[in-house]
């Protein structure tokens, strides 16, 4: 049934895949326990990553974006800027399950990363569909967890002993971990009535909100939980519409603004007029490059959006150059040294 | 209905209607605090701390008021739209989206979301879009012969078709974290949009179109009978339609620059205007428009008031259109011939 030669390709392949096999084998070591429990073997060493969701990309951005083999969204013009050159050039692989554009899973094999970064916000969360379809992929995966602002420090940690880059997220987490400690500090020596009420303004219209006890403002919470907006969160998409008489009702002290469109109309507006916030010329739209330092996506941005916020509401008590340290950490975070001047304009857009 | 008290009648229900509306709020306003604000700023009457007249002003004058008329506006052109859309299309199940300028709209409105900076931007695109839908549906129909209206109805569904797709595709890249929410928001429609400068620009041509299709109602009469009757009465039947289309679209375009997507009004607000004033184009134009107006105002009340948060608009014209439609379908037939 078979000629000579189709033997001998035959057992060029036989030996060709055993090779293969005992090679993936040496490389197979390191035990390890990911942040959902899960006992993972990593592979060694881990060359490139791929994030199935925007998250896990974003906290890549700040550990090694070198190490990513694709992107899930694609980085805007403008923003490209704040990327070191070797992410700007990466290709757009999209993700898996949800938030935006879906990958096509032989374009990621193609890719060739050697581990998966999942990010669960919620350990109970767990998107099962997803792990199935990764299934396909025979690419080890492992969690990062984190359901608050205060897990960076240890998804930090975590990061850097799974990809070997200890020294560097040994530094991030530090500075997570000390940006929490302070901004707390200083919220606990004031007391609740002297902090000022916040309204959180989403939308065109600035009449989208969320309720206090929202994921989108956690932000809000850890620096002095005066949203004026209270109420049970119903759904995890938020955008919660308010009228604007409700927003004269709750009187802000401080308008946070998430849209441009709404900022810049906003002391021009009469109808505005009668908030006792922008009477007060205390509005302030939330900088937003090259991702947001508040929410919408939710990122390690945030860790230096606590400070500015903070900085806002207690100018007298939390006294910093916010260009200054806005520039640290960009420097420390991405990896791209900006002028004083386009902090400036990311600041104060 | 003969009698001659009926549209008068109609605008003291209107006026009563937003008259009441304004007295709706979150903000607790008691009417002597209405009533004391009008007084003092038409004539002067009694006095007002600077501080409390302002507060007025800006919750009767920029925040009650602009939205009352846009509901208004909105409420009478989709209503006006839609009649004419059912006379011409001698179809009782058609709405002003027939020929797709809402899902061209919607697309605009998106494109203008996700690639734009300014908000006028977002607004001119809108505009054009659901033109531009309009235009397809109008220039398949001409590329064929025959029935002109099966034709033109052909084109609609596929131009109408061709946007919602394009719109997936403009929702499927927009950034997942703010701006998919912010065209998800808009598709459900809302009044909150709404300001006073887009309200002057966009109000009056929609005005000057309900008064026209009201003026050429008597066109609608003829074509609702068909294309060769309307054709054998003497009516340039192809240059009317074309003329009343553009009002329609205008009118329909106009009212998703202002408030995003309010769906089922076109469709059931001629229905109820026909139960009561009957088939006559001349009677029902200016009838759904009063209708319609007073149905947007009032659901909108019902948007803003009944829980703490707003209810999209556009969910609420739906909730309530649909069990009506259904309620109403069979004498839609009966009330047609």
């Amino acid at each position: 049934m078979f000629d000579q030669k189709n033997t001998r390709i035959i057992a060029a392949i036989v030996v060709f895949i055993a090779l293969s096999i005992s090679v993936t084998t040496i490389a197979q070591a390191l035990p390890v326990t990911d942040m959902a429990g899960r006992k993972v073997d990593l592979p060694d060493p881990v060359r490139k990553v791929y994030a199935p969701s925007p998250y896990g990309s974003y906290i890549m951005y700040s550990v090694d974006p070198s190490m990513l083999a694709g992107l899930n969204l694609p980085i805007k013009d403008e923003d490209k800027k704040y990327f070191p050159k070797e992410v700007r050039n990466l290709p757009v692989i999209g993700s898996i399950a949800g938030q935006g554009q879906s990958a096509n899973i032989e374009v990621l094999l193609k890719a060739k990363p050697d581990l998966l970064i999942m990010w669960s916000a919620n350990r109970s969360a767990i998107n099962k569909k997803t792990e199935e379809s990764l299934k396909r992929l025979n690419v080890p995966f492992v969690y990062a967890v984190a359901e608050n602002l205060s897990d960076y420090p240890d998804v930090y940690l975590f990061l850097g002993k799974v990809l070997k880059r200890e020294e560097r997220t040994k530094k991030l987490s530090g500075y997570s971990r000390k940006t929490l400690e302070e901004i707390k500090g200083i919220v606990n020596r004031i007391p609740v009535e002297r902090r000022p009420s916040v309204y959180y303004a989403e939308g065109v219209d600035g009449l989208s909100t969320e309720c206090n006890d929202s994921i989108h403002v956690e932000l809000l919470q850890l620096a002095g939980d005066k949203n004026v907006h209270r109420c049970h969160t119903s759904n995890h998409k938020g955008f919660e519409k308010v009228s604007l008489e409700q927003v004269i009702l709750y009187k802000p002290d401080v308008i946070i603004a998430q849209d441009k469109v709404f900022f810049d109309k906003v002391f021009k507006d009469p109808a505005w007029q009668n908030v006792k916030a922008v009477k007060e010329k205390r509005v302030y739209l939330i900088p937003r490059h090259p991702f947001n330092w508040f929410d919408r996506p939710p990122s390690f941005m945030r860790i230096l959006g606590l400070k500015w916020l903070a900085n806002i509401l207690y100018p007298g008590e939390y006294k910093i150059d916010m260009v200054k340290e806005a520039r640290d950490f960009y420097r420390l975070f991405l990896g791209v040294e900006l002028s004083r001047d386009e902090m400036k304009g990311v600041i104060y857009p | 209905m003969k009698s001659n008290l009926f549209f008068p009648v109609m605008l003291f229900i209107l006026v009563l209607t937003a008259a009441f509306s304004m007295t709706l709020g979150k903000y607790p306003l008691t009417l002597n605090d209405i009533g004391g604000f009008f007084l003092f700023k038409i004539f002067g009457a009694g006095s007002m701390e600077p501080e409390r007249y302002q507060l007025l002003r800006s919750l009767l004058i920029d925040i009650r008021l602009p939205r009352i008329i846009a509901a208004i506006l909105i409420g009478a052109s989709l209503a006006v739209a839609g009649t004419s859309f059912q006379a011409m299309f001698v179809n009782p199940l058609v709405s002003p989206s027939l020929l797709g300028v809402l899902a061209g709209a919607s697309f605009g409105a998106a494109l203008g979301m996700v690639f734009s900076k300014s908000w006028v931007a977002v607004q001119l695109l809108t505009f054009c879009f659901g033109f531009v839908a309009v235009l397809i549906s109008v220039g398949i129909a001409r590329m064929h012969k025959g029935n002109t209206i099966l034709l033109l109805v052909l084109g609609g569904v596929i131009s109408g078709a061709l946007f919602t797709s394009l719109l997936s595709i403009i929702k499927y890249i927009a950034d997942p974290f703010n701006q998919l929410p912010a065209i998800v928001q808009w598709l459900m429609g809302g009044l909150s949009f709404v300001d006073r400068k887009v309200l002057l620009t966009a109000g009056i041509p929609q005005l000057v179109s309900i008064v026209l299709i009201t003026f050429f109602s008597g066109y609608l009469n003829a074509l609702s009978m068909g294309d060769e009757e309307a054709r054998a009465l003497g009516i340039p039947v192809e240059k009317i339609r074309m003329f009343l289309i553009f009002l329609a679209t205008l009118m329909s375009a106009l009212t998703v620059v202002l408030a995003g997507i309010i769906g089922w009004v076109g469709l059931i607000i001629p229905h109820a205007a026909r139960m009561i004033v009957g088939p006559d184009n001349k009677v029902l134009v200016p009838a759904s428009a009063f209708i319609g107006a007073i149905y947007l105002v009032v659901v909108d009340d019902v948007s803003r008031m009944l829980f703490n948060v707003e209810i999209p608009i556009g969910i609420t014209t739906s909730l309530i259109g649909i069990p009506f439609f259904a309620i109403i379908l069979r004498k839609a037939k009966k009330g047609w011939n």
